[in-house]
């Protein structure tokens, strides 16, 4: 669940419940229906009083009213094996307590748009280096040939100074 | 309808059954990966999918299975305790990332932009307080969600034949409505 600032907590004290609240309505935020009521009205145990809560929740919320008629008419998806491999192997063995995360499947457009990019820099910067040093050995080696010309004029030599 | 998913021994999973995991995976995947992939659709974030469903599974498995725990047979379907948890997921996961937006450069240069265009899909905008909520609903399910007459009456625990003149009421008192504001 995402956690919502204008969402009062359990020991937030009442007044400031109420203004929370206020303030989450003015802000056109749905409230969260309470997911007990929801699974009952799933079940099809929910009293006809409180089920009309629940469509009228279904109505003001598309995106929960696709999901519960989803679950209400049973619908399945097949799901491929290689997802369904993931998610096996998230409890080995299956014993509880050793989650293994797979962060590399999560969100795995954004690393392979990541990837993309540090691969591109990285075809830049390496002739850019190469040309760099190239140029900064030339520079140095002019430095050295201008101080030894400079060296070698007349003054200098034998010890002048 | 009680589903094979029903008949899962949840305590199995507590108790470190080693193949129960898999066999809850199996049951469940398929009604989660469908309710997750029916609810991101509309917003265009079918593809986050897999990410949503692994957040879900991860969410089952951690902390030795806690959300699983207060599950009592006793009290309600398994696969109903399951739907709500997955609802949730994809709501939450579209709250935060919202719906992806089609770029102008995908659209057809040739649209004709002095034609009005037809509101085939999205919200219905129907008048306040004209309809009950349940024909309210019902032509929500039909039009917006374009639902058959005998899945809404399947939604709603009703006969197919009240859907139908629940809806024929509906629009008859819709098209009453439009009539007088046309002409005045």
């Amino acid at each position: 669940m995402t956690t919502d600032p204008m969402k009062p907590s359990d020991d937030t004290p009442a007044a400031l419940r109420a203004l929370l609240e206020a303030l989450r309505r003015q802000r056109g935020v749905r409230p969260d229906p309470d997911p007990d009521v929801v699974r009952r009205w799933l079940d099809g145990s929910l009293p006809v009083e409180q089920a009309a809560d629940v469509d009228q929740l279904l109505i003001n919320d598309p995106e929960l009213r696709r999901a519960l008629t989803s679950a209400r008419l049973g619908l399945t998806d097949p799901v491929p094996a290689a997802e369904l491999a993931r998610l096996e192997a998230l409890v080995p063995g299956g014993s509880p307590g050793t989650v293994v995360a797979f962060p590399f499947t999560v969100r795995t457009r954004e690393r392979r748009r990541l990837a993309m990019a540090a691969a591109i820099a990285a075809l830049l910067l390496a002739p850019a280096w190469t040309l760099g040093s190239k140029l900064a050995r030339t520079h140095v080696a002019a430095e050295k040939r201008e101080l030894r010309q400079l060296l070698n004029q007349d003054p200098f030599r034998g010890g002048g100074f | 309808m009680e589903t094979p998913l029903d008949s899962f021994d949840v305590t199995r999973l507590l108790e470190g059954d080693g193949m129960a995991w898999r066999e809850f995976v199996r049951e469940s995947a398929p009604l989660l990966r469908s309710i997750v992939r029916r609810t991101l659709t509309p917003s265009g974030r079918a593809a986050d999918t897999p990410d949503v469903l692994q957040k879900i599974y991860i969410r089952f498995c951690a902390n030795d299975f806690n959300v699983l725990r207060p599950f009592d047979p006793h009290k309600g379907r398994l696969s109903s305790w399951l739907a709500v948890i997955a609802a949730r997921a994809a709501i939450d996961h579209l709250r935060a990332h919202g719906a992806v937006l089609t770029s102008l450069e995908t659209q057809p240069e040739t649209a004709d932009v002095s034609q009005p265009e037809r509101a085939d899909t999205g919200p219905l905008a129907l008048p306040p307080d004209l309809l009950s909520p349940q024909q309210e609903l019902i032509l929500r399910l039909c039009y917006e969600d374009d639902l058959d007459v005998a899945d809404i009456a399947q939604v709603l625990r009703t006969q197919p034949q009240t859907i139908r003149s629940q809806r024929h009421k509906a629009l008859e008192r819709l098209r009453a409505y439009l009539a007088k504001r046309t002409f005045f």
